[in-house]
C-alpha cells in the first residue's frame, strides 16, 4: 500500500484513478490543481507517489515538479506524470526530469505497475542511503 | 468506416467505448455500471460550460486558450472512449497550436454533434453490457438516450 497523490484538473479522471487506486489498497488524495496540489502537501506531508496530469489551467504539472523537486521536503518525492500530449518531444521532456511519463486515456495496468516501481525505488534508494552510514 | 448500415457510425462509437470500459472495469460488473455512469456524468457536466469557452475563445481568436479548453476535453472523452471526439478536438488543438484557427468557425457545433452521439453510444453500452443486454427500444445511438443516463446538459437545451 501506498499513499498516492493524484493531481489532474479533470475531475472525472481524478474519480477514476482514486476509486481504482483505493481498490488496490492504496491511500489516495486528490487535487484539482498545481497549487491545491502544494497546498494539500505542505498541510499533510509528502506522499509516497505523486501522479501529475502535465497540461492544467494554472500551474502545470512540470512546473508543479519544479516546486517540489526545489524543496528538500518534497525533494525526493518520485513523480509520474500522466498527460494526453503524446508527442515525442512531450515524452521525452518528462523523462528527462527524471518522472515516469504515461500517455491518457490511462493503461490501469500500467499506472499502477508505475506507482509499485516506484515505490520500491525510493524505498531502495533510503535504504541504501541508510545502509551507507 | 461507417458502412450504410451504420449511418450514425455508432457501432465504431461504441466498440471504441466498450474496449475503454473494459480497460477501467473494476472486480465488480454491478458497481461499474454505476461508476461508469458517475464517471459519464462527471464528464457531461462540464462540457457545456467547456464548450461555451471554446466557442467564446474561437470568436476572440485566442488560440492559447482554445487548445486549453480542447486539450481538456480530449481528456475527458479519451478517458470515457470517445476516440472520435478526442480526435476532433486533438485537431482543433493541432490548429490552435499552429495557428490555423481561421477556418475552424463550424468547430464547436462538431464538437457538440460528436459529444450527443457519444452520449447516446455509451449509453447503450453500458446498459447492454453490464446489465446483461440492450432494453426494448434500445435501437442505436440514432434512437436517442436510450439507457436512462442523466441526460448531458448540452441535450437539455429548450
Amino acid at each position: 500500500m501506498a499513499k498516492v497523490m493524484v493531481v489532474d484538473d479533470n475531475a472525472e479522471i481524478r474519480m477514476l484513478l482514486q476509486a481504482r487506486l483505493r481498490q488496490s489498497d492504496h491511500r489516495v488524495m486528490t487535487a484539482a490543481s498545481g497549487e491545491e496540489a502544494l497546498s494539500l502537501l505542505a498541510e499533510r506531508g509528502a506522499p509516497d507517489v505523486l501522479v501529475a496530469d502535465v497540461s492544467m489551467p494554472g500551474m502545470s504539472g512540470l512546473e508543479l515538479h519544479a516546486m517540489l523537486r526545489a524543496d528538500p521536503a518534497f525533494a525526493a518525492v518520485p513523480v509520474i506524470f500522466l498527460s494526453a500530449r503524446v508527442e515525442p518531444a512531450d515524452v521525452a521532456g518528462g523523462q528527462e526530469l527524471g518522472a515516469v511519463y504515461l500517455t491518457k486515456p490511462v493503461v490501469l495496468s500500467a499506472l499502477m505497475c508505475a506507482i509499485d516501481a516506484a515505490v520500491a525505488d525510493a524505498e531502495a534508494a533510503a535504504a541504501a542511503l541508510e545502509s551507507s552510514w | 468506416m461507417s458502412g450504410p448500415a451504420d449511418p450514425a457510425g455508432c457501432e465504431t462509437r461504441k466498440a471504441a467505448v466498450r474496449v475503454r470500459l473494459a480497460q477501467i472495469a473494476g472486480p465488480d460488473p454491478e458497481e461499474d455500471r454505476e461508476f461508469f455512469r458517475a464517471l459519464w456524468e462527471c464528464f457531461a457536466e462540464r462540457v457545456p460550460e467547456e464548450l461555451g469557452a471554446l466557442e467564446n475563445a474561437l470568436r476572440r481568436g485566442a488560440a492559447r486558450d482554445v487548445e486549453m479548453v480542447a486539450h481538456s476535453l480530449k481528456g475527458g472523452a479519451q478517458n470515457l472512449g470517445g476516440t472520435a471526439l478526442a480526435d476532433l478536438l486533438l485537431a482543433l488543438e493541432l490548429d490552435a497550436r499552429t495557428g490555423r484557427l481561421q477556418a475552424r468557425t463550424d468547430a464547436v457545433a462538431e464538437v457538440r454533434r460528436e459529444f450527443d452521439l457519444l452520449s447516446r453510444s455509451f449509453a447503450l453500452v453500458v446498459d447492454a453490457e453490464v446489465s446483461g443486454g440492450p432494453r426494448p427500444g434500445d435501437a442505436g445511438c440514432a434512437q436517442g438516450n436510450a439507457a436512462g443516463l442523466p441526460a448531458p446538459r448540452a441535450e437539455r437545451r429548450p
